[in-house]
């Protein structure tokens, strides 16, 4: 009798504890799935401005540069100010919410506009990708990640707002 | 009867507990694998960046130093455990490590290997160089050789 035994206290923690998890999670499940899809943006944000700064890229991008805009082989400084995310409604198409996200950034140096794009670009792209990777869904997207997806909603980027 | 019962007994609050104690650790074990590996990438990244531009400041102090001038370097047989490549000529270093190119520039020189020759020089990790400031035909020649 003694064995395998289990006390009622526990079970009704237990008991009290996993209902109450279930039901949180289902009213709070939207906002914490944007939530988290806007923190792996500025994660990944932030992971693509890293990049910039070392200004070690893969091969491709490296030899692009290195014919054309020689500059963004030295580490540039940037700094991620805030990740927008604007609702823009729901996608047909895709049957998810589509959100643009637009990332505010500071640069130190003064460089030309079009340079400023291939680092806005890689900090898009890891945004995207970062999106992707949180939720798994990197098999439903292109080579790009984009759009980026998350359970409900698809993520596309603006470029990147230097200020 | 009652002694064999008492022996190594487990109770089931116990193994319940721990099962979601597991749970909960593997989970956070998975989420944390990829920022470490994202976390290690980076930080060999950065070691080569600083090895770069280390080694490209090393050859404009040589040149700036005039005839004569001398700094020996050393490189390390790995970056994090990660294995690299660093070559340098004429116009900057060259690195790439993980598949990721990069480039430190110097200051346009003539740079040479031991035997003399003009062409971009190889440098293989773990070995001490050593970089000299020589003055040959009327200019200067930055000569980089193992020590």
């Amino acid at each position: 009798m003694d064995k395998g035994q289990i006390t009622a206290e526990y079970l009704l923690i237990l008991g009290f504890i996993i209902p109450a998890l279930i039901i949180g999670s289902y009213l709070l499940g939207d906002t914490l799935e944007l939530d988290m899809a806007i923190a792996a943006a500025r994660d990944g944000a932030i992971q693509g401005a890293n990049m910039d700064e070392l200004a070690i890229y893969p091969r491709d991008a490296y030899y692009e540069y290195e014919t054309g805009k020689n500059v963004l082989l030295q580490p540039s400084s940037i700094q991620i100010i805030k990740i927008e995310a604007i609702d823009e409604g729901y996608n047909e198409t895709y049957g998810k919410y589509k959100i643009r996200l637009i990332a505010y950034a500071h640069l130190e140096r003064e460089i030309p506009y079009d340079y400023r794009n291939s680092l806005g670009d890689r900090i898009n792209y890891n945004m995207r990708k970062n999106i992707c990777i949180t939720f798994k869904t990197e098999n439903i997207t292109n080579d790009f990640y984009n759009p980026a997806f998350s359970y409900n909603y698809m993520f596309t980027t603006s470029d990147v707002k230097w200020i | 009867m009652m002694e064999e019962c008492e022996k190594g007994v487990f109770t089931v609050d116990f193994l319940v507990s721990f099962l979601w104690l597991f749970f909960i650790i593997l989970f956070l074990a998975s989420m944390a694998s990829y920022r470490m590996d994202y976390a290690n990438e980076e930080r060999s990244l950065t070691g080569l960046r600083v090895l770069m531009d280390e080694l490209a400041g090393d050859i404009n102090i040589v040149l700036a130093g005039g005839p004569g001038h001398e700094m020996t370097f050393t490189l390390p047989s790995n970056i994090d455990g990660s294995r690299y490549q660093l070559w340098v000529n004429s116009s900057g270093v060259y690195g790439i490590i993980n598949g990721r190119h990069g480039k430190s520039p110097i200051y346009p020189c003539i740079l040479t290997d031991s035997h003399g020759n003009n062409r971009a020089i190889t440098l293989k990790p773990g070995t001490t160089y050593k970089i000299k400031n020589l003055r040959e035909n009327n200019r200067t020649v930055i000569m980089i050789e193992a020590e």
